[in-house]
């Protein structure tokens, strides 16, 4: 960096009110030092001060209404929805179950309040994700409930132990991820993770027919 | 008073309370039209462009990602919607600007209605992207950081490009005799 483009990042620097106590006792020296970096500092917050006091123009008239007035009826679609993963439609995750276990990861980032009642069944969040009719002798399943301060619903594993399904419906504040891992004795692992921390807040073990 | 959060309003809106998004639009709109309105320097193209934003806001609010700021995604999707009306101009228009039309003339003081106009086109002349950095950093208050994630790019790029657009904007009011004192 040249002694220019340094003492032009100090002076930004001070324009824009980030500047640290070691860069300003840094720029005064340049200040005192250097007629040319002062006749630049000068011409720069003059810039900027008229750039910050540009009169703002007010809305023109109407647009806030048609703003308003032209959004669509719909209520915008959220993210909460239920997701379906089949381990066989995914063969580099079978091959790799039937050796080390098989990671699947979903990034979830959905609204709070989202699952339409009239399909969750009575209040029951499991009612979403998945249908009783396909649910027999040999399509057990077994089910996760989430209730957490950042994420509310379930992971449900279903399906046969051949052929096994990890379904979520989850609503959640704020991104997180649904880590599900397939073990070689057919158990599934569910691990419900915040994206922010990339902490572990809740996990669970689940096996076709049973949630332990 | 407490203001309810641009969070709160969206899950509101994404819950079946659709009116809860005109509290995002009252909070937004003028910053949104005028940032449409110095990249564009033109009132009707900011007037559509700001109600396509939001538009574009409300269709897509199901995909707000809640871990960052409302504001950073909506005024990326301003910046982006200005550009593509930048872009749907003939190549002519945008001649008009690059070339000062006032000439070099003494050094003045500039009172403030002429310094804001000497502006406006100075803004113009800029090349697109030293524009919006321009924008989201004196018309959009965007903190480096802020402007680092709406523009998706390192902030010491984001740095570098305000410094030279400042650098281009001084350059160019001078050549319209603006000086600083």
């Amino acid at each position: 960096m040249t002694a220019q483009e340094h003492a032009l990042e100090l002076i930004n620097a001070e324009i824009d009110g980030v500047i640290t106590g070691t860069q300003k006792a840094e720029l005064n020296r340049l200040l005192l030092a250097d007629p040319a970096v002062r006749a630049l500092r000068d011409e720069l917050a003059g810039v900027c001060n008229a750039l910050d006091t540009m009169p703002r123009e007010d809305l023109p008239a109407g647009l806030h209404e048609a703003i308003v007035s032209g959004l669509p009826v719909a209520t915008p679609i959220s993210h909460a929805v239920a997701r379906r993963t089949s381990f066989a439609q995914r063969p580099l995750l079978r091959y790799a179950a039937a050796f080390a276990g098989g990671l699947l990861v979903s990034a979830l980032a959905f609204q709070l309040d989202r699952l339409d009642p009239s399909q969750a069944g009575q209040g029951a969040l499991a009612g979403t994700i998945a249908d009783a009719a396909h649910v027999d002798g040999s399509h057990a399943e077994a089910r996760m409930i989430v209730n957490l301060p950042q994420a509310q619903g379930s992971v449900t594993l279903t399906g046969t132990a051949a052929d096994p399904q990890v379904v979520t419906a989850l609503q959640s504040s704020q991104p997180v991820s649904i880590v599900t891992q397939l073990h070689g004795d057919g158990v599934v692992e569910v691990q419900v993770v915040d994206d922010a921390t990339a902490s572990v807040l809740q996990r669970g073990k689940l096996r076709i027919g049973s949630a332990r | 008073m407490n203001e309810e959060s641009d969070g709160a309003l969206v899950r509101r809106t994404c819950s079946g309370e659709p009116r809860a998004f005109e509290g995002l639009v009252r909070r937004h709109e003028k910053t949104v039209f005028n940032a449409a309105l110095r990249m564009l320097h033109d009132r009707e193209e900011a007037r559509d462009v700001t109600q396509t934003v939001f538009l574009k806001v409300y269709e897509h609010l199901g995909e707000y990602d809640p871990s960052h700021k409302f504001y950073s995604w909506i005024y990326r999707i301003a910046l982006n919607e200005s550009i593509k009306a930048l872009q749907r101009r003939k190549p002519t228009a945008a001649l008009d600007f690059e070339t000062p039309d006032g000439t070099a003339g003494p050094d003045r003081v500039f009172d403030q209605r002429e310094l804001s106009d000497s502006m406006a086109v100075a803004i113009m002349g800029l090349r697109t992207e030293h524009r919006a950095v321009i924008v989201l950093r004196h018309f959009m208050d965007c903190s480096y950081e802020d402007m680092a994630v709406i523009l998706e790019l390192p902030e010491k790029t984001v740095k570098s490009r305000l410094f030279t657009a400042r650098q281009a904007l001084k350059t160019a009011l001078e050549t319209r005799g603006w000086t600083s004192e």
